[in-house]
């Protein structure tokens, strides 16, 4: 053994199994379905390729320009919608709940229940007739309130709005962490220069705060494209195919259809769009986030 | 210029009383030092002067009115902090015009006041760094900065030079005390560097255990130190202390023995002069201690060389501590046992309790007197 083996050896050794793992189920996987994007492959029937067909008819096609517009649109209220929740979550438990273990808790909740379970309880709640929401409306005087999962107006919103209930206490605990490494006395020099809670929040929280921040942007960005099981639970893509989303439609490609070839390329779709955002988001970065 | 007036201030937190009955008057156009050590209550004192935190109880006034209840920017003061809480994310400029921009004062007037700031404290080139950027006499000249431009009332330091380097503490030292010369704004400096505070203040404040133990000129807390903390905490090294007993009280002072030989010390005995046999301490300034034929015997334990003087410490054979500062180089080996002398109306006399004996008469040092020159071209 060379004196470099016999110093990565152990090392190699113990990383073997991720490494398999790592292979077997992520490279292999990434890349099969790669070449798989260029066959037409009905599940049980012979793979047959057909060069770009799949890429040319998802970028031609009403129906996938449906997904693709719907998951912009759930795009644009889930990110930004998250984003500023989970920031004024953080920052009120880390100005005067700072102790509240319980609050903390309570909020970060709904990030760890089965997704499932809980969404079946938002359609309760969305429910036209007997749900708490509509109900909770009428008591405000509203009685031509929507039928929340059955418009399609509403359908994607919905959706929308469980996602970000969801996850914004997720969002809520990486930002809190960030505002804790904040140093306090800034905040004190601000109030002596003059300063009041809104221009601090502007200026002082916000720049301080931004590396946290552009991070949570990229992952809610990524966890927007990527929602699944709260579409699944709640609307099943409808009514109309109203709230069917990039990675949802993939789902039923793949699962319902069976067209493994076409569910593959719109994977590779959505790979293409996520990381040009990233890289977009990675360009801005130096306008905004201070090192 | 404006009168700050604190009465009868106390803080607690819960149930630590961090201040007690503080009360103190800085006069307009003063710079007033607040000393003490570690934990004694200067930050929490000075907070709430700011207004970033509340007494308990205890009015604070600026020119006569009651500003206990305003937040900091009403109250017209400005804060340096210890650690400068310079904004990481903005530039110099940026630092210095934040609480202009706050106000909401034209650019034009912003630009030019930032620029006359970064004239006067020499930061012109480089007003377009970010705080990671500069030096530590940087940082703190912008820190400064930030507080003069909004022209403030009153200033509020907090221990500002004790992140800087011995050298570096001695130049700020002067650039403050001309800053304030120049400015002719009431200043208040908190320190535990009795230095400091001696350096560059008309009035010191004691403080002890959030109480103030004295208040005075640094000339006042020098030779008149009313209790034995303060005698203490001013002037380095520090005095000696020699414990004995009061022999006899009349007219002239009191005579004490101390190690065995007596020393008649001109005090005024006060309303309850101490009984004969009874405890008492003596307090004598290394600077005041020279060698001598009589006087008291102790050996040599070390000697310090500072260049310009040296501290001999030594142990008296009943186990006390007694330093000598000489100027120049001395000429003792270690262990040789010899003898300490000192003037008694350079000595101070102090109870059981630490309260000191008002001094008689204190010699009057030979000051120094400078002359301008004859043909007038000293200038
Ligand atoms: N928010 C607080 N809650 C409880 N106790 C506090 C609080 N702030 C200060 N104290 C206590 O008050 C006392 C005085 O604190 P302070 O910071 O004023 O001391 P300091 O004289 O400035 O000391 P240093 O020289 O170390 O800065 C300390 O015993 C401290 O533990
Ligand atoms: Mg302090």
């Amino acid at each position: 053994m060379t004196p470099a083996w016999r110093r990565y050896a152990p090392a190699l050794i113990f990383l073997l199994p991720a490494l398999v793992g790592l292979a077997v189920f992520r490279l292999v996987p990434i890349l099969w379905s790669f070449v798989l994007s260029f066959y037409d492959w009905q599940i049980f029937d012979q793979p047959s390729f057909t060069g770009l067909d799949n890429y040319i008819h998802i970028l031609t096609s009403p129906v996938s320009g449906q997904v693709l517009r719907n998951t912009a649109v759930f795009a644009l209220i889930y990110v930004p919608g998250s984003i500023a929740l989970s920031l004024v979550l953080a920052s009120v438990l880390n100005n005067t709940l700072r102790s509240s273990t319980f609050f903390r808790s309570a909020l970060f909740l709904p990030y760890i229940t089965s997704t499932v379970a809980v969404t079946l309880a938002w359609k309760w709640i969305f429910s036209t007739r007997f749900g708490l929401l509509n109900n909770a409306l009428a008591a405000l005087g509203i009685d031509a309130a929507p039928a929340w999962l059955a418009d399609p107006t509403y359908a994607l919103p919905a959706v929308a709005i469980v996602s970000i209930w969801k996850d914004v206490g997720f969002y809520m605990i990486l930002l809190l962490a960030g505002l804790q490494t904040i140093d306090p006395t800034y905040y004190e020099a601000a109030r002596i220069d003059g300063a009041r809670v809104v221009r601090r929040f502007f200026r002082i929280t916000v720049p301080l705060l931004s590396r946290s921040l552009f991070f949570v942007l990229i992952i809610a960005m990524v966890r927007s494209t990527q929602t699944f099981e709260i579409t699944y639970a709640l609307t099943e893509g409808g009514p109309n195919r109203s709230s069917t989303t990039l990675a949802y439609f993939i789902y039923e490609n793949a699962f319902i259809h069976f067209q493994m070839g076409y569910a593959a390329a719109l994977a590779y779709i959505l790979c293409f769009l996520l990381g040009l955002l990233t890289l977009v988001n990675f360009y801005f970065r130096r306008r905004w986030v201070h090192e | 210029m404006s009168e700050l007036t604190l009465h009868e201030v106390e803080k607690r937190f819960g149930n630590t009383e961090v201040l007690r009955d503080l009360s103190l008057t800085v006069g307009s156009g003063e710079f007033a030092s607040f000393v003490g050590p570690s934990g004694c209550g200067k930050s929490t004192l000075l907070r709430i002067i700011a207004g970033l935190e509340r007494a308990t109880t205890g009015e604070i006034r600026i020119d006569g009115r009651d500003v206990g209840r305003l937040e900091p920017v009403d109250r017209g003061v400005a804060m340096v902090f210890q650690n400068y809480a310079l904004y990481p994310h903005m530039t110099v400029r940026q630092n210095i015009a934040f609480p202009l921009h706050t106000i909401g004062l034209p650019r034009q007037e912003v630009e030019q006041k930032v620029a006359e700031a970064a004239r006067t404290l020499r930061l012109t080139d480089r007003l377009s760094h970010k705080p990671a950027a500069l030096s530590g006499g940087q940082r703190q000249r912008v820190a400064i900065g930030r507080a003069i431009v909004r022209d403030p009332k009153v200033f509020l330091f907090d221990e500002p030079l004790s992140n800087l380097d011995a050298a570096l503490r001695g130049e700020m030292r002067i650039e403050l005390a001309e800053l304030h010369a120049r400015l002719g704004t009431t200043m208040v400096y908190v320190t535990h560097d009795q230095v400091e505070a001696m350096t560059m203040s008309d009035r010191i404040a004691v403080l002890n255990a959030g109480r103030i133990e004295q208040v005075g000129t640094p000339t006042e807390l020098y030779h008149h130190p009313s209790t034995r903390f303060v005698a203490d905490f001013i002037g380095r090294p520090a005095m000696n202390m020699l414990t004995g007993q009061a022999t006899a009280t009349d007219n002239n002072g009191i005579t004490v023995s101390i190690e065995n030989q007596e020393i008649r010390v001109p005090v005024d005995p006060g309303a309850s002069p101490p009984k004969p046999g009874s405890a008492v301490t003596l307090g004598v300034r290394p600077e005041n201690v020279a060698p001598a034929e009589t006087g008291l015997r102790a050996e040599v334990q070390m000697v310090e060389y500072l260049g310009g003087v040296s501290v001999i410490h030594a142990r008296t054979p009943s186990g006390q501590r007694l330093a000598a500062s000489l100027p120049g180089a001395v000429n003792v080996a270690r262990h040789a046992v010899v003898g300490f002398g000192f003037d008694p109306t350079d000595t101070h006399l102090f109870t059981p309790q630490g309260m000191a004996f008002r001094r008689r008469a204190v010699a009057a040092a030979a000051l120094p007197t400078f002359l301008p020159t004859a043909d007038g071209d000293a200038s």
